[in-house]
């Protein structure tokens, strides 16, 4: 045995060197392979970068282009900064931002505290049924929002809902709740819990298993409660896991649009509607494209502030992380 | 003991999420008179799966699973094909202006739809000598309404660039020299080496996909408006229009449109977890 691996380290050594020469003698023309290289790369990119220019990135530009024209899919004049000067007057948008902002903040929190305690619970090794609870949680995450709309749709109705119905079981008044102004906002924010709970339990889920073990080792063996250790070792040791779903998750709730659409139409009173719902019905209904783009701008630079700030916020946290 | 009381409570939210999902179901199978009595009940006292060959009948939902099924399968096929492309080239080959390029794909993961798609449907509009166009793009539809535009501007996917970049950095650069010594040009790397290995990214990306264009409802809905074009979201929610609160169809009907994705989910859940935890953790 060790004669034959005595072998095979010899003749790894011989093909080694080769291959060291063999490298020498590329190194020698390297000018001419990069270019080829290059040329090669451009090829590979192309396809994807052509679309992506084409459907993405001019468009983005156009938008911001006619995001200062009144353009409504026969004429355009150019207004300059009219349409932001509008906005801000504009009572139904401002309502809708600040629909959006009430919204993205609860189902947000509420998501992401929900699903790091649930993860921390499910992550016990005592806990049984743990992988049926997590597929359980991340169904309403992956099935389309129409579908889900449906069926909150059906557990809201006010005649034969389900929520309704079982409220009369236990003789507590009945509600019109997507009818209700007061109510409606809260209703949709239940089914954006319900919705994307699954998403920050998996997410946390899998983060939590990357932390060492020996961490919660060590503190046991200190005495440290099971409360104490969640505080003091997983939530700081997942804080770029927290920073991470609150940029995703903000990106996606402030675009909150296929629910309103199905469940109350932005109504009642404008009391549900929101961004994505303000800007579809100025371009698709009124046809007032120009402003519209206004509003998707603002709408982005929202995102993009928000993405910033967190981005600078999670870096500096995450500075402290063990590795 | 405080074990036990916390299992119930997380066993009783998992009852309340599987609860409603198994009311969108039982309701499905009831027959009219049941979902219409004010008094709730969870289970159907008549099982009526004839529900769902009454939906079935009811409209050409043949023709929107077909248009569903058919854009699906395209967009994840294609896409993944030139995000492969993209993906190798940004972790393998040395070029100018990698990095501008790659911020560049990557921005626009974060880029709201709702910015881009005016100016996209009148692109998609505008489409020279296409459906009734002339020359200059004027006079007819372009696009619009037909399955091109419904597929092509989902091929650039940022998502699985990134995603399959990151799977191929991880790979031993040992491989792609050996390769270079026995000749190989980079296109031979990527055919010979990279593909045959990127089976779990593809898979993983895959299903992101699958999902994000099965569940599409608001690019669809610019970019459709016949009948025969619509997705099964749309004809969904256009069926909730037309049939208003005819529960038991309703839902026989939201059930059949979550079933692929449900079926995808229960026999590659793995892959499933793993999208979400690579796109999000590195």
């Amino acid at each position: 045995m060790v004669i034959k691996e005595s072998k095979i380290v010899k003749e790894s050594r011989i093909i080694c060197d080769k291959v060291r020469l063999l490298s020498d003698k590329e190194c020698k023309k390297p000018v001419k392979k990069k270019k080829k290289q290059s040329v090669a790369a451009y090829l590979f990119i192309a396809p994807s970068f052509i679309i992506y220019l084409i459907f993405v990135l001019i468009p983005v530009v156009c938008a911001i282009f006619m995001s200062l024209t009144n353009y409504n899919m026969s004429r355009m004049k150019f207004v300059g900064f009219n349409n932001y000067i509008r906005l801000l007057k504009d009572s139904v948008f401002i309502r809708s931002v600040g629909n959006t902002v009430v919204y993205s903040l609860v189902v947000v929190g509420v998501n992401i505290i929900l699903g790091l305690v649930l993860a921390a619970i499910l992550n016990q090794v005592w806990f049984r049924g743990s992988g049926f609870c997590r597929a359980v949680f991340y169904v309403p995450y992956i099935i389309s929002t129409i579908a889900a709309s449906m069926i909150w749709l059906y557990m809201y109705d006010s005649k034969v809902g389900v929520i309704n119905g079982i409220f009369k079981i236990f003789k507590i008044p009945t509600q019109s709740w997507l009818q209700n102004e007061k109510l409606a906002l809260g209703c949709l924010i239940l089914m954006g819990i319900w919705q994307g709970m699954g998403y920050c339990l998996v997410v946390y889920f899998s983060a939590l298993r990357a932390i060492p073990a020996y961490l919660y080792e060590a503190a046991e063996i200190d005495g440290a409660s099971k409360i104490a250790q969640f505080f003091k070792i997983s939530v700081p040791m997942l804080s770029s896991t927290t920073f991470f779903l609150l940029v995703m998750c903000m990106i996606s709730s402030f675009q909150v649009f296929a629910q309103i659409m199905v469940m109350t139409g932005g109504g009642p009173l404008n009391s549900t509607t929101m961004i994505a719902h303000q800007i579809y019905v100025n371009s698709f209904t009124n046809y007032s494209m120009g402003y519209a783009t206004s509003q998707a701008v603002v709408l982005f630079m929202i995102i993009l502030v928000l993405t910033l700030v967190f981005f600078k916020y999670g870096n500096r946290e995450g500075d402290g992380e063990l590795d | 003991m405080v074990e036990g009381i916390v299992w119930l409570g997380v066993m009783g939210l998992t009852a309340m999420v599987l609860g409603t999902l198994f009311i969108a179901f039982f309701t499905s199978l009831k027959p009219p008179e049941e979902t219409i009595s004010a008094a709730f009940q969870f289970f159907p006292k008549h099982w009526k799966w004839s529900n769902y060959l009454d939906v079935l009948r009811g409209d050409i939902w043949w023709r929107y699973y077909f248009n569903s099924s058919f854009v699906t399968f395209m967009v994840v096929m294609l896409s993944i094909l030139i995000s492969s492309l993209a993906g190798f080239a940004f972790a393998r080959l040395e070029f100018k202006g990698r990095n501008v390029l790659f911020i560049l794909f990557l921005s626009g993961m974060m880029l709201p739809s709702q910015v881009y798609i005016i100016p996209q449907y009148i692109l998609l509009k505008s489409v020279p000598l296409m459906g009734g166009n002339n020359l200059w793009g004027k006079g007819g539809m372009g696009f619009l309404n037909t399955y091109w535009a419904l597929i092509i501007p989902f091929l650039a996917a940022p998502l699985g660039v990134f995603l399959i970049r990151q799977y191929y950095m991880g790979f031993p650069r040992a491989l792609d020299e050996a390769a270079t010594l026995d000749g190989c040009k980079s296109f031979d790397i990527y055919r010979y080496i990279y593909l045959p290995l990127s089976k779990p990214v593809f898979a993983t990306f895959a299903i992101l996909k699958f999902t994000g264009t099965w569940n599409d409802y608001f690019y669809p809905l610019i970019m459709t408006n016949s009948k025969s074009m619509y997705n099964v979201q749309i004809a969904l929610q256009k069926y909730k229009g037309e049939f208003g609160v005819e529960w038991n169809y309703l839902m026989a009907a939201a059930v059949m449109s979550i079933l692929p994705i449900l079926l995808v989910f229960i026999f590659c859940q793995k892959y499933f977890t793993q999208g979400i935890v690579t796109s999000g953790l590195k």
